[in-house]
């Protein structure tokens, strides 16, 4: 357990206050992520369940 | 647009190590490929989702964008920031509790099917392939085929410890989705035995039924609020139904986390 606590801890010391508009999710479940259409997956239709045991980062974003 | 350098750089240094990033935009998949890829050069995962309904699961209303969720092996959320402030080290403090299942050097050639199996995460069909050559004579191969099922044996291992892990802390929506996975991915191997057992031990105790009834509710619950989209005066149906997670369900996960719902929105 200690060695999964102290990588977390260092996490938590390097992470932001949440912005403003976002849910604080810190330490939750991530949330299901959907999508009409993906790129550069080639077949694959990324899900949560398919990225258990990975590490992952969702970014929302714009083009403009 | 300058975090695409930025991500880039993280998933080349990252991806073999089981890191992976999930770019999500409203907007037309065309202007992602035009914008994102090909004049940006992104390679990392895009999708776009002009319904915002992902949005809406992880923003209340009015968000800045970029921004960022970090999510560790278990699927919980560890970080949450700007992707151009994420730093390596936030990554490789995570990246130390997952299985690498990068395999460190070229096997034989009688084991190439092994191996495309292994490397598309069927390290089952890998094991029982492998498993032919652990007696051959030529001791090369024999080695070769006796590494290929460590490695699948210590995936075993880790996606058990996970399983483990989502019990003690009751999450069972995650512990039953891996329990049903586990099987199928593992076919063949003691784990996917051990699996379907404590799947079968797990529905038959009330408390767990209770927790996941519990966790289905809440789950209404949070889409009535991403229904309302941070609309003050549309928020009445979440709050209604949170109520009656922490009324119904005490004491379980997730009424302690309808009541923080009901802190965030005020009651």
């Amino acid at each position: 357990m200690r060695r999964i606590l102290l990588p977390l801890a260092a996490v938590a010391a390097l992470s932001f206050p949440a912005r403003a508009g976002w849910k604080p999710l810190n330490g939750r479940p991530a949330p299901e992520f959907t999508a009409k259409t993906w790129l550069l997956t080639g077949k694959l239709k990324p899900t949560k369940a398919s990225l258990r045991g990975k590490v992952y980062l969702v970014e929302f974003f714009a083009t403009w | 647009m300058t975090q695409v350098g930025h991500l880039n750089t993280l998933v080349e240094k990252y991806y073999d190590k089981g890191f992976r990033v999930i770019s999500i935009s409203k907007e037309p998949v065309g202007l992602l490929e035009s914008k994102m890829i090909k004049g940006a050069g992104a390679k990392y995962w895009m999708a776009s989702d002009p319904g915002g309904s992902t949005l809406a699961r992880y923003s209340s209303k009015g968000g800045g964008i970029p921004h960022a969720y970090l999510v560790d092996a278990t699927g919980k959320v560890v970080l949450d920031t700007h992707p151009g402030n994420l730093a390596d080290s936030s990554i490789e403090a995570l990246l130390d509790q997952v299985f690498d299942p990068a395999l460190d050097r070229e096997l034989q050639p009688a084991l190439r099917g092994a191996v495309k199996h292994y490397e598309k995460d069927a390290p089952g069909k890998a094991w029982a392939a492998a498993a032919h050559h652990l007696e051959s004579e030529n001791r090369g191969l024999a080695a070769d085929a006796a590494y290929l099922r460590e490695k699948a044996e210590a995936w075993a291992k880790f996606r058990r410890k996970l399983v483990e892990d989502g019990i003690a802390s009751k999450d069972y929506e995650t512990v039953f989705a891996d329990l049903k996975e586990i099987p199928k991915l593992f076919s063949g191997m003691e784990v996917a035995t051990w699996a379907a057992e404590t799947r079968k031990k797990l529905e038959a105790d009330p408390a767990v039924k209770t927790e996941r009834k519990a966790c289905k509710a809440l789950r209404k619950a949070e889409a009535r609020e991403e229904k309302a989209q941070g609309k003050a005066k549309k928020l009445g149906p979440a709050r209604s139904a949170y109520r009656a997670v922490v009324k119904r369900y005490p004491g379980t996960q997730a009424a302690k986390l309808a009541e923080e719902a009901l802190r965030r929105l005020g009651n």
